[in-house]
């Protein structure tokens, strides 16, 4: 089931009257609740992947509570990786299994030496890669006594399949949610309002701002030969808001919805293209995942404690590593090494942390020195969207040299209408205005027009909806799904 | 928690009726101010798919208008005649291009495929009626209704800049093709030993013993639409290249036309001599081709094609003084 379907806009609210209506007297049945309507959402999709996530509840589970009662170094450390191993597992298998076997062909291929073996039509679970780090980040928490396991099954359920999560998440810390589901929920209205707000926004980016980009840069890109520089580079352009759209309003959707029934989750965007450098960019776009690459991965290398050359190198590793993740295919590793490129520059010259606060705070406007860092920092960020959009890198590399040629100084032409590409960029400035006016806030419309009239500011809700109904395409599901 | 379900409910249902009251609003005051009326009046129209649209350059045929429209079934050429005609008194005649794909179960999809609803619908739906809307929904309802917003955009942005005019290439035209592919696709057939089917025609060939019968009962209404405003009908067939894999449901074809459009005369030009470099493809004339035949074909209005008893043999006959001429 996806969020901007109208099978969610039927499940939600009916999972919404059980919850605060029929469950509400009872935790345990409340969590239960969670976990069936959780698994149903998922379900919908396919069924028969529920047993993988079944499969990690309960591995995770049983290690947490032995864990816990471990004392042993060795014996610790063996339920530690057979947790890792079993989770990675399947991760290896699903998602990565035919490219190291297609790549494993080609490399003996070229020494001489022709293997044969067959590629498996494998199916990718939906949201594998999210669950996957939520449950392992409660085994690890759990093995570094930072969380004490949980003897609680259902809660413990509640915390890995949370629909509103559980197919791109953010990836929630065990040590932020699962307490959560320990405590019973009071409904809380403004906390409720304040969800339906940021599901609005949510769905105005994903259906008005992602799916319309889509359109665009799907016709481009897919089409990258028969277009000019020009051309290229507005294919690009429509992509990042493409993939900004897409991502951070299926995060806003998840968490208003979480917030309908009393949750917390963590804050997963804030206002990325308006970072002043690489650094600053990666703290604001896919915090959830960043953050858990860094204490996960980038801080048991050694972190930029090290001396230079341990610094570069788990720097690469990290980026490379989070490349990896979205995807088997060179293109994404690329995109992390080209990232890891942006950003060594800031590490090394102690520079990676200058820009810590909002841009342009307590200001209207940016300075011109602000506008022109915020300028090259997208274009970094563009030119390697290229490589994460492209099928594989020879279409990124021809994208590319396309862009850096002289057609670059033609007139872009599309084979779309024209009117429909002016009204789409009309929007797209007015949700970077609203996203501007906002940035302070962990979403922007959440204290939009609070110095309005009611009356005014529900018109604006109106407005949203009006525009969601007007550009409103065909379901497109989110980006983040495939990963 | 009774305050939040109440004020929810409240405010969607505001929303909803704000918004489908201005969704209503745009489609009744485009179908109200829609303008059929063509700038110069005519007596002739035609309508139907791509094959006329590149053939009939009407810039150089007498009291002709082309509103055909590539890829448009007979479903919404249907529509579209019923608002010309009844806009413009000067028509007397209706071409309606009757050719081998339009029999095919192709012309379903060409009906109420996602691409073809989600281009067509925008202009169509606030001339349709509560049956036409109620057969694309039955067909294809999440098509129908993505598009159903598209449209909402479109109609807005028409009203507030005061377009309301239909009989530009909104709904059809004469088009030109530069392209000719007719030598590279034969010699490629040639090559290969197979066919050149591109996958429009694949899935004809596949689709011979299936007829589309949503786009004959639309032919049939509008044939009969046409005779109940006393306008003559006459079904037309466009060159076609002899090698045109779609010619291959000719009996078919001809079955249908005979059992079902008997009673309506049929003009065909599909054996019209035209050199491949004239075809834009194998069943599209470019350019050049529809600057001959449609020179050929005002001589043949000229000369009183509409006027004769026999008309097939009229062409026929002119068809053969038009090659002996051309070999001179």
């Amino acid at each position: 089931m996806i969020f901007n379907s109208i099978d969610f806009a039927i499940f939600l609210p009916i999972v919404f009257m059980l919850y605060w209506f029929v469950s509400n007297k009872n935790l345990k049945v409340q969590n239960f609740l969670i976990v069936v309507a959780s698994y149903t959402f998922y379900g919908w999709w396919d069924w028969k992947f529920l047993s993988l996530i079944l499969i990690s509840t309960v591995i995770d589970y049983l290690i947490g509570v032995r864990l816990s009662s471990e004392e042993n170094k060795k014996i610790r450390k063996l339920l530690l990786w057979t947790s890792i191993s079993i989770n990675l597992g399947f991760l290896g298998f699903f998602k990565y299994y035919n490219f190291f076997l297609d790549n494993f062909i080609t490399a003996f291929s070229f020494f001489g030496n022709e293997i044969k073996a067959n590629s498996l039509n494998i199916i990718l679970p939906v949201g594998i890669s999210f669950y996957t780090f939520q449950t392992l980040s409660y085994t690890i928490d759990v093995y570094k006594k930072k969380l004490i396991p949980t003897k609680d099954f259902i809660a413990f359920s509640a915390f890995v399949c949370f629909f509103p999560q559980l197919v791109a998440g953010p990836i929630e810390r065990a040590t932020n949610l699962l307490p959560q589901f320990y405590k019973k929920r009071q409904f809380d209205y403004s906390k409720a309002v304040d969800g339906l707000r940021q599901i609005l926004w949510g769905l105005f980016k994903k259906i008005v701002i992602a799916d319309n980009s889509a359109q665009i840069a799907n016709e481009i890109f897919n089409n990258s030969s028969d277009y000019p520089g020009s051309t290229l580079l507005l294919g690009a352009l429509f992509f990042s808001f493409q993939i900004y759209g897409d991502f951070s309003g299926y995060s806003d959707i998840a968490i208003g919805t979480s917030r309908l029934f009393g949750f917390d989750l963590k804050q997963n965007f804030a206002y990325p293209y308006f970072s002043r450098d690489i650094a600053e960019f990666w703290r604001r776009w896919h915090m959830s995942l960043s953050t858990w690459f860094r204490d996960y991965l980038y801080i048991p290398l050694g972190g930029s404690r090290g001396g230079t050359w341990m610094k570069i190198r788990n720097t690469f590793i990290i980026f490379i590593v989070s490349g990896f993740w979205h995807g088997a295919n060179w293109t994404f590793v690329i995109w992390g090494f080209l990232n890891a490129l942006y950003f060594l520059p800031l590490l090394l010259l102690k520079k990676n942390r200058l820009n810590t606060n909002v841009i342009a705070e307590g200001r209207n406007l940016p300075t011109f020195k602000e506008f022109y860092k915020m300028g090259i920092t997208f274009c970094l960020t563009l030119l390697a969207w290229v490589f994460f959009r492209s099928n594989n890198i020879s279409h990124a590399l021809d994208y590319i040299s396309t862009i850096f040629s002289k057609s670059l100084f033609t007139i872009p032409e599309v084979d779309l209408s024209q009117r429909y590409i002016l009204q789409l960029t009309i929007i797209i400035l007015f949700f970077l205005f609203i996203e501007w006016k906002g940035r302070t806030q962990e979403y922007a419309l959440e204290k939009l027009g609070f110095s309005w009239s009611p009356m005014l500011r529900r018109g604006f809700y109106i407005y949203l909806i009006f525009l969601i109904s007007i550009f409103l395409g065909e379901e497109q599901e989110f980006i983040y799904f495939q990963f | 928690m009774k305050k939040f379900i109440q004020k929810t409910i409240i405010f969607l249902v505001i929303g909803a009726l704000f918004i489908g009251s201005l969704f209503l609003s745009t489609l009744t005051i485009i179908k109200k101010k829609s303008n059929f009326t063509l700038k110069a009046p005519v007596k002739n129209v035609i309508f139907g798919h791509s094959h006329p649209t590149y053939a009939f350059n009407d810039s150089l045929i007498n009291d002709f208008k082309n509103l055909a429209q590539s890829a448009q079934s007979n479903f919404y050429s249907f529509i579209k005649v019923r608002n010309v005609l009844l806009n413009n008194s000067s028509i007397e005649t209706v071409f309606i291009e009757f050719t081998n794909n339009q029999i095919s179960e192709i012309m379903d999809s060409w009906t109420w495929s996602d691409a073809n609803i989600s281009d067509r619908l925008p202009h169509y739906l606030p001339l349709m009626n509560k049956d036409e809307i109620q057969l694309l929904y039955e067909k294809n309802s999440k098509a129908f209704l993505s598009s159903s917003s598209k449209s909402f955009r479109i109609n807005l942005i028409n009203i507030l800049s005061n377009n309301f005019d239909y009989t530009s290439s909104k709904i059809g035209g004469y088009k030109s093709l530069t392209r000719s592919t007719v030598d590279s696709i034969l010699s490629d057939e040639l090559k290969n030993n197979t066919p050149n089917i591109n996958e429009s025609y694949n899935e004809l060939s596949l689709s011979y013993n299936k007829l589309s019968l949503i786009n004959l009962e639309y032919l049939e209404k509008t044939i009969d639409f046409c005779t109940d405003n006393k306008i003559k009908v006459y079904l037309i067939r466009s060159p076609q290249h002899k090698k045109y894999q779609g010619l291959r449901n000719e009996k078919e074809f001809i079955k249908i036309r005979n059992e079902r459009f008997k009673s309506i005369e049929f003009l065909d030009f599909n054996n019209f001599p035209i050199s491949n470099s004239h075809f834009g493809d194998l069943d599209h004339l470019n350019a050049k081709g529809a600057k001959i035949f449609s020179n050929w074909f005002n001589e043949l209005m000229q000369k009183g094609l509409l006027t004769e008893e026999n008309k097939q043999m009229f062409i026929n006959r002119e068809i053969e003084k038009y090659k002996l001429q051309n070999i001179d």
